[in-house]
């Protein structure tokens, strides 16, 4: 009798299921047959727009103006903190194709990715900082896209570049005295 | 009156006697030796995945920051894991004809995800979360190790509730000023320690069963 029990035991506990383990939820990522795309994660419909989350502001989301044409400002003020996200966001996403300088040399296009150009060339520097955001959210050529990136991210990255460029290509007249004074010593 | 146990018996009391203990303590001390050994705890073990993605490459040798690929990790419980679009930023340009990639190829031209087969998975009844403990300042290398020097991820800790809970009531050691928490390989500054900073021990169950 005892035996028998001990054996049942046994098999009880072979028999042991780990439904704590896995219970019966989707976890992140987490296969799911009940979908016919077996992916966890559920995407919006097309065409359907979150309540609250229309975006209608052309400015912010698109970078454009009322009558189509590439915005020259900021859709908000850019203070020093956006600066300070907006360089390490561009250090994360744009620095492996164009570099810690935007000199287009990031160590992807070393490796064999198409170089694109540098920042500081002309064309760039004067373009709208509309076009530096569509080409962020858009992509442009071999420039993939980066709309996954949060909206005011992306201006702040757009500012970022902003600051190489300047930092780069500043004319002398508008350093402080002290900037010119090291200059002046720095030059041959 | 007969004797009721012969002299052998003493022979067999004392076998028993010590063979019980020595027997159980021998059995407890393989019981624990298993239990701790990466076979069954799964540590140093890296499966199959459908692309040999390796994080020596893209971190150790591109100098790939983290949140290139797992995004949400400052912001949510799960790290996440990189879609495919992310990784044809690169390859639909570079080696866009590999026959390693065919598989991310695939996924992107059909429109299914990569199914990447999980590293780490604690238990659905233990509560984790990423964002946490990177503002608390513990950097992914100490959880995770010198994933910039491994071709295939695989764990370095056993994600036991000993593991946990050995940091959890003393965290201070382990951490770093949280604008490192990505770096690899940090070491304090010895000339510039940081200053030790307090934090609270968290080892009441209901913080991480809940
Ligand atoms: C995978 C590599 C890669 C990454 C990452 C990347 N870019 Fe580019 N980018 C390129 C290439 C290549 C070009 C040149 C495209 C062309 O030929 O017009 C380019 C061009 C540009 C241009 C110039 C567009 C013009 O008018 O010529 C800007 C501005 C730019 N990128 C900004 C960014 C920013 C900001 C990021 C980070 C969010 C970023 N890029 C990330 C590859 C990349
Ligand atoms: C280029 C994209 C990319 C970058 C950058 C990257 N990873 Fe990953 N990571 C992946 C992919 C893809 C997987 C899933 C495949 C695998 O497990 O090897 C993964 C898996 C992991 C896992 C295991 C996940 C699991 O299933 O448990 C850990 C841990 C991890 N990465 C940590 C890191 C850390 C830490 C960094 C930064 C130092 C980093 N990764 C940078 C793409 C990336
Ligand atoms: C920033 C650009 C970039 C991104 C993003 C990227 N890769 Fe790569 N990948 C490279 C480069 C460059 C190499 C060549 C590495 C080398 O030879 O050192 C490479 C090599 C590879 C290889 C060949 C084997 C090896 O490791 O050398 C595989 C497989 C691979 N990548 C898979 C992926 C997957 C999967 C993803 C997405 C999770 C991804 N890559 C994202 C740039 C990238
Ligand atoms: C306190 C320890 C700890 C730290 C710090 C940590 N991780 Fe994790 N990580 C874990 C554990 C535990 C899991 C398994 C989670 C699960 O199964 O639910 C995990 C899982 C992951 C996964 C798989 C996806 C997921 O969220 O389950 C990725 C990717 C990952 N970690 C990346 C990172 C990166 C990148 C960093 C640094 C920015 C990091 N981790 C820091 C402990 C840690
Ligand atoms: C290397 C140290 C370390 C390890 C390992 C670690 N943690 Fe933590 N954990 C921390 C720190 C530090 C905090 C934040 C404390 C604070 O901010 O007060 C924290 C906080 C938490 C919290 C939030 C507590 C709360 O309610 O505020 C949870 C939940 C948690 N950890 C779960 C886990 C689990 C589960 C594991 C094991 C899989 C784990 N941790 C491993 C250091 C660690
Ligand atoms: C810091 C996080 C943390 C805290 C606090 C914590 N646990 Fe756990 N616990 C874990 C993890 C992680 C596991 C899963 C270990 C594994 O995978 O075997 C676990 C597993 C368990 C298990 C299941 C063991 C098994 O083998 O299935 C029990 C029971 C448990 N914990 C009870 C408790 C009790 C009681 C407390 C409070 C005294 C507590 N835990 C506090 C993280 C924690």
């Amino acid at each position: 009798m005892s035996r028998a029990s001990a054996a049942l035991l046994l098999l009880a506990a072979l028999g042991c299921r780990q439904q704590m383990r896995e219970q019966a939820r989707l976890d992140p990522y987490e296969e799911a047959p009940f979908f016919a795309d077996d992916m966890e994660a559920r995407r919006l419909p097309d065409g359907v727009v979150p309540r609250g989350q229309a975006r209608l502001d052309r400015h912010l989301w698109q970078g454009r103006a009322a009558d189509g044409s590439l915005v020259t400002v900021y859709p908000f003020a850019i203070t020093r903190a956006d600066l300070v996200r907006g360089e390490q966001r561009y250090a994360i996403h744009c620095t492996p194709c164009h570099g810690r300088l935007g000199e287009g040399d990031g160590l992807a296009v070393r490796r064999g990715y198409p170089a694109p150009i540098a920042f500081t060339a002309a064309r760039l520097r004067d373009a709208p900082v509309g076009h530096i955001f569509e080409v962020i959210s858009q992509g442009r050529a071999t420039m993939p896209d980066y709309d996954h990136l949060e909206i005011h991210d992306r201006w702040r990255i757009v500012a970022w570049v902003q600051v190489l460029q300047l930092s780069q290509h500043a004319p002398a007249a508008v350093l402080g005295a002290d900037d010119r004074t090291h200059l002046v010593e720095a030059l041959p | 009156m007969a004797q009721l146990f012969r002299p052998s018996a003493d022979r067999r009391i004392r076998l028993v006697l010590w063979g019980l203990p020595l027997g159980l303590g021998l059995a407890g001390g393989l019981g624990y030796a298993l239990s701790r050994a990466g076979w069954t705890t799964g540590v140093g073990r890296s499966p199959a995945q459908p692309v040999p993605f390796s994080h020596d490459h893209h971190v150790g040798g591109l100098g790939l920051d983290c949140r290139y690929c797992h995004e949400s990790v400052e912001i949510a419980a799960f790290a996440g894991l990189p879609a495919t679009e992310t990784c044809m930023h690169c390859h639909a340009h570079l080696f866009a004809d590999a026959p390693l990639l065919a598989a991310v190829r695939d996924s992107w031209s059909g429109e299914r995800p990569i199914r990447w087969r999980r590293v780490h998975d604690l238990p659905d009844f233990v509560f984790f979360d990423h964002s946490i403990h990177l503002h608390a300042g513990v950097g992914c290398e100490t959880c995770h190790g010198r994933v910039d020097r491994m071709p295939r991820i695989h764990p370095v800790a056993d994600l036991s509730m000993l593991w946990c809970i050995d940091c959890h009531r003393d965290p201070a050691p382990h951490l770093r000023p949280p604008a490192d928490v990505f770096v690899m390989g940090w070491r304090p500054d010895p000339a510039d320690p940081p200053a030790p900073g307090h934090v609270e021990a968290h080892v009441s169950c209901s913080e991480c069963h809940r």
